[in-house]
């Protein structure tokens, strides 16, 4: 098939991993607070890691996807609140590790890296745009 | 996609550039009316081309054109053979026409704008949520359909220029 937009691909594959890891923060903005997570201990944050590969479609061109998600085990804050279900014996709750600052700035930089991917898609598409007007 | 893509429109963007500069005020340029292939004309819109007498165009020989334009001085006709080659060794043995590149090209922006339109429903029903995808068809179709207008625009012209013709 052919293609109109150059490079669009390679600037698709980094729209859907920025699309990822946006995701990602989301779900850890959202158990910010989690002391209780599905195994039972705190939310441990997680962490989005990007590999490049080589274009699918055969351009030679290097599009990257996401390479894992892993798990950020370092420990959170331990507050102390006996009322809490989740207290030990102590009355100390292991919290989650988010920092909602790095979450923040993770997000504006997601956000920022797919509207620089936006402006690839939008001048690539005005360049094939302005060459159809050739003869004009 | 294929590199054949990328050649294909390059060779359509070439092709109807000869058609007026043979028919145009220099008229010595007898590739462009090699390239322009009167069957291929007459099967591209019948509606449009009914009214005109294939006879007309069927007297108007390609190739004794050539000959004739190669006894002028100064005059050396084949300009289109690089792209009949090129034409040619994309096909792999099926005949090869201007009408045929031109109909699969009209094809392939068939199949964008039905893509596109698959990538649309996709993201209204909820299938998935690549918007970015759908946009992405969506504006690839639009650049590929303005290319076929382009295309259809240099024909539309090509074939008046050829109606003003002296005769």
């Amino acid at each position: 098939m052919m293609n109109l937009i150059s490079g669009v691909n390679v600037t698709a594959s980094a729209l859907s991993a920025e699309q990822v890891r946006m995701d990602v923060v989301a779900e850890n903005i959202a158990n910010a607070y989690t002391t209780h997570g599905t195994d039972g201990t705190a939310y441990k944050r997680k962490v989005v890691s990007f590999e490049s590969m080589l274009d699918p479609t055969g351009t030679g061109a290097q599009s990257v996807k996401v390479s894992q998600i892993s798990t950020d085990s370092t420990p959170g804050p331990a507050i102390y609140d006996p009322g809490n279900p989740d207290a030990n014996k102590d009355g100390m709750v292991q919290m989650p590790n988010v920092n909602l600052s790095t979450e923040m700035v993770d997000l504006m930089t997601a956000s920022r890296a797919y509207e620089a991917n936006l402006a690839v898609i939008r001048n690539a598409r005005q360049m094939a745009a302005k060459a159809l007007t050739i003869g004009h | 996609m294929s590199p054949i893509g990328l050649i294909d429109v390059s060779s359509m963007m070439r092709s109807p550039e000869r058609v007026p500069s043979a028919a145009g005020a220099s008229g010595t340029d007898p590739a462009g009316l090699g390239g322009l292939d009167p069957s291929s004309l007459a099967g591209l819109n019948p509606s449009n081309l009914a009214g005109m007498d294939p006879s007309t165009l069927g007297g108007l020989n390609p190739s004794s054109f050539a000959q004739t334009l190669g006894s002028i001085p100064g005059v050396t006709p084949g300009a289109a053979t690089p792209a009949t080659s090129d034409a040619a060794s994309i096909a792999g043995g099926q005949p090869v026409s201007f009408g045929n590149i031109l109909s699969n090209a009209i094809n392939e922006v068939n199949s964008k704008m039905q893509a596109a339109d698959a990538a649309k429903t996709q993201v209204l029903t909820g299938e998935t949520t690549n918007v970015h995808q759908a946009m992405i068809a969506m504006q690839e179709s639009s650049v590929a359909f303005g290319l076929m207008v382009e295309v259809r625009n240099k024909l539309v012209d090509s074939f008046q220029e050829l109606m003003r013709m002296q005769v």
